[in-house]
């Protein structure tokens, strides 16, 4: 038995985890749920020694458990998979379970045939002298989990195993950790994907904000009402039919020709379909906001959008011009803006002065630049009205970006591709991790967008967002999308789209 | 040339045969030490200066003691002492490996010139090491190093965590082992044995210390560890390629006539680095390589 009590975590003056209690007996498992940046990896990595809590303490079998480092958490017998791999990709499978345990010599055949009889006797079976390089997604997998079994692990904490998994694979992890339940192991499961969740564990935790706002079993709870839980609407049954942002809807501007129009588009990875005949239009001077659990198939469609990432099939037009196989420029060049969802790593160069991360999709040309030779003064000048504009706060515009707080970050990125004027702009999850003044400012430019005839595509996970600012309200469920058949302030119709039901 | 024909009498292959183990073994005791260093996942360009350090080293203790084991004791140790220094900015301070390990060998050309000067002018011969079964004194040694490299690497715990290192260092952390520990250790021990190369180099082959007396071996000793796929026994049997072409081009200098000096002479000189690179770029790319090999941790 482990149990957490009032563990909280603090980075600066963001909290990521506030007073979260639980307790996960053996033989169990715990589903936790949670959208990116709801304290699940902060949680998970207080557990396993990586991180250590502000306040709050945790217990194994009733004795003090504070892990200072993983092999600490190891040798308290809790183990960890994490969502990428920790394996040597050039070592055999035998040499990969071996690694960082205790002894001089390394008795390759002895330990490889130890290790094949305990693989038969937890029931993953496994080649124990194959390069685990060669071996496929789920097969690694299968290894890293013997690799926390073989050091005696009774708790296992898997974060989000069924990733990068096929449907197949996907179902022989699920018996997999059925046969560890029965055997004692107590099993902490990582998602948001809500149906594996309900369906194979036996409690489940919500975390949202740092908070747990659902504990409970899972029996008594079904998918709608967990996403509604995850991502902050109240219970969707509950639900007044209508919400009150739908009366102020605009009527769509459905009578030009769309801005965006994506007809059956399709993307595979590795045989798996991330898009399944995607359709699409946003016209000018609306907002259509995409609903949907993280994973769901949203980046994938960005991408393809951005001309990052090639569809398997479909098109995508804008005004009418087939860009399918357009260069990403290209399209920026026709008057696609955006707004990633991660603006540390796609929006921003974290260590690019303020003036630089202005300037970084319109450098090459004038007046940034004259025959490449950067013009500093425009940049300059450029990036004060910028910061002036949005009312970022934050050191000095040659001082790095990285400096700014995320609010700040995310005003300028907002700043910056609005300052363009983008005929069509694509916006993911702008208010994540964004303090309340900056979040409402931060909508307000994003209606002044669409006002001003801009088409915009919102992706949020948010359902608040996406009812407060969308005209049209569409939802991404594993790589397609429909529209919501309610008005866009129908939270219960969003709900069930979202949870994969009213298939 | 005429004479050139007796290249293929028996003894003359004998002597040319025992002379490349000879020049063999200062190359192949670096590489050695460069295969394990290189499997932690760091490349040690500072070869050449470490085995510079451990000639000089081994020329002034065997010189103040009259041993030659002492010697080459000494060298082992300056070379180990150089690694430490090349570890302590690589591994605990990150810095950039390739320019560190060149500033390494240009520090050592210059204290050992400086100091061979003021210490070891007009030096009489060394005490020569002696024979060992009627071959070089470690050549034999160096035989059963390989195996031990090679155990050590495939067969213990410690080796294992190294190959890890090299490959995937972030996994072999999460693992619980300290990468930076295990690639300090290798580090030291690729040092140790570059610097008793460097003293097998003044004690056995040239009887004394001559300013930047390596002339290259270092480097040899690199593109060996490419040429045998980072294995101990590819690493040795490589080297011992390249020594025997040393040894060849050696005793081909006598048959040159006085006018050939300044045309053959230099080529002769240039052939087993020349060699080197022609078999190096034939097929013997970085296929294989370390994955996180130069990469800081």
């Amino acid at each position: 038995m482990i149990e957490l009590r009032g563990i909280s975590r603090t980075f600066g003056t963001l909290t990521a985890l506030s007073d979260v209690s639980l307790q996960i007996p053996r033989g169990a498992i715990l589903g936790l749920l949670g959208e990116n940046g709801a304290g699940k990896s902060t949680l998970m990595n207080i557990l396993y020694g990586l991180l250590r809590p502000s306040a709050g303490s945790m217990f194994i079998d009733a004795r003090p458990y504070n892990p200072r480092s993983p092999r600490d958490a190891l040798q308290r017998g809790v183990g960890m998979v994490h969502q990428h791999f920790m394996l040597v990709p050039t070592l055999t499978v035998a040499e990969n379970i071996l690694l960082g345990m205790r002894g001089v010599r390394l008795r390759l055949n002895r330990a490889s045939r130890e290790i094949a009889a305990f693989a038969d006797d937890v029931g993953l079976p496994v080649q124990v002298d194959a390069r685990v390089g060669d071996l496929s997604v789920g097969r690694q997998q299968r290894v890293e989990i013997l690799k926390a079994l073989f050091r005696r692990v009774n708790v296992l904490i898997l974060d989000e195993p069924t990733a990068s998994l096929t449907p197949a694979e996907t179902e022989q992890l699920f018996a997999s950790m059925r046969r560890l339940r029965a055997r004692g192991v107590a099993i902490v499961f990582i998602s948001h994907k809500l149906k594996e969740v309900v369906g194979n564990c036996d409690a489940v935790i919500v975390l949202r904000r740092g908070h747990i706002i659902h504990a409970g079993d899972a029996s008594g709870t079904t998918p709608e009402v967990l996403a509604a839980q995850m991502v902050g609407a109240p219970a969707f049954a509950t639900l007044p039919a209508p919400g009150p942002a739908a009366s102020t809807a605009r009527p769509p501007a459905t009578a030009s020709p769309p801005m965006l129009e994506v007809r059956r588009l399709s993307a595979h990875s590795r045989g798996i379909a991330d898009l399944l005949d995607i359709e699409l239009h946003v016209h000018r001077g609306e907002i259509v906001g995409v609903a949907g659990v993280d994973g769901n198939g949203q980046d994938a469609l960005i991408d393809a959008l951005l001309g990052i990432r090639s569809p398997t099939r479909g098109q995508v037009l804008m005004d009418g011009v087939d860009l399918t196989r357009a260069a990403p420029r290209e399209r920026l060049r026709r008057g696609i803006g955006h707004v990633p969802g991660d603006r540390r790593r796609q929006g921003l160069i974290l260590d690019f002065s303020v003036v630089e991360n202005t300037c970084l999709k319109t450098f090459v040309r004038r007046p940034m630049s004259h025959l490449g030779w950067l013009s500093r003064r425009t940049m300059r000048r450029h990036a004060a009205q910028l910061v002036a504009e949005a009312d970022v706060r934050g050191p000095a515009l040659d001082g790095p970006a990285a400096l700014l707080s995320g609010g700040n970050q995310q005003k300028l990125v907002v700043a910056r591709e609005l300052h363009a004027h983008p005929r069509l702009l694509l916006v993911c999850n702008p208010t994540r991790g964004v303090d309340v003044a900056a979040t409402a400012a931060i909508r307000a430019r994003l209606r002044a967008a669409r006002d001003a005839g801009a088409a915009v595509l919102l992706v949020s996970s948010d359902l608040d967002e996406i009812v407060e600012l969308a005209d049209r309200v569409m939802v991404m469920y594993r790589g397609t999308l429909r529209p919501s058949t309610g008005s866009a302030g129908d939270v219960a119709a969003i709900g069930r789209l979202m949870a994969g039901l009213d298939l | 040339m005429t004479d050139a024909l007796h290249i293929l009498t028996p003894p003359f292959a004998l002597a040319i045969g025992r002379q490349g183990i000879t020049e063999t073994v200062p190359i192949a005791l670096a590489a050695l030490g460069e295969v394990v260093v290189e499997r932690s996942g760091v490349i040690n360009i500072g070869i050449e200066g470490m085995m510079l350090c451990g000639a000089f080293a081994a020329a002034l203790a065997a010189h103040a003691t009259g041993s030659p084991w002492i010697g080459l004791s000494a060298a082992t140790a300056t070379g180990a002492l150089c690694a430490a220094l090349y570890a302590l900015l690589v591994v605990r301070l990150r810095c950039d490996q390739i320019v560190t390990g060149l500033g390494l060998n240009l520090l050592a050309i210059g204290v050992t010139g400086i100091a061979s000067q003021r210490l070891l002018a007009n030096q009489p011969p060394l005490a020569p090491a002696g024979t060992l079964a009627g071959l070089d004194p470690l050549a034999l040694p160096v035989l059963l190093l390989t195996l031990l490299v090679a155990w050590t690497l495939y067969r213990t715990m410690w080796g294992l965590g190294i190959r890890a290192c090299g490959d995937e260092p972030l996994a072999a952390a999460s693992a619980g082992l300290s990468v930076r520990g295990l690639r300090f250790s290798a580090v030291l021990i690729g040092g140790a044995l570059a610097g008793l190369g460097g003293g097998h180099l003044a004690i056995v082959i040239a009887g004394r210390f001559q300013e930047e007396m390596v002339a290259g071996r270092g480097f040899v000793a690199l593109a060996m560890v490419i040429f045998g796929r980072w294995s101990p026994s590819g690493a040795t049997l490589g080297t011992l390629f390249v020594g025997t072409l040393m040894a060849t081009q050696q005793n081909l200098q006598p048959l040159l006539r006085p006018d050939q000096i300044h045309t053959l002479y230099p080529l002769m000189l240039m052939a087993p680095y020349v060699l080197t690179l022609l078999v190096l770029s034939a097929g013997f790319r970085s296929a294989g390589a370390p994955a996180a090999l130069a990469r800081p941790w």
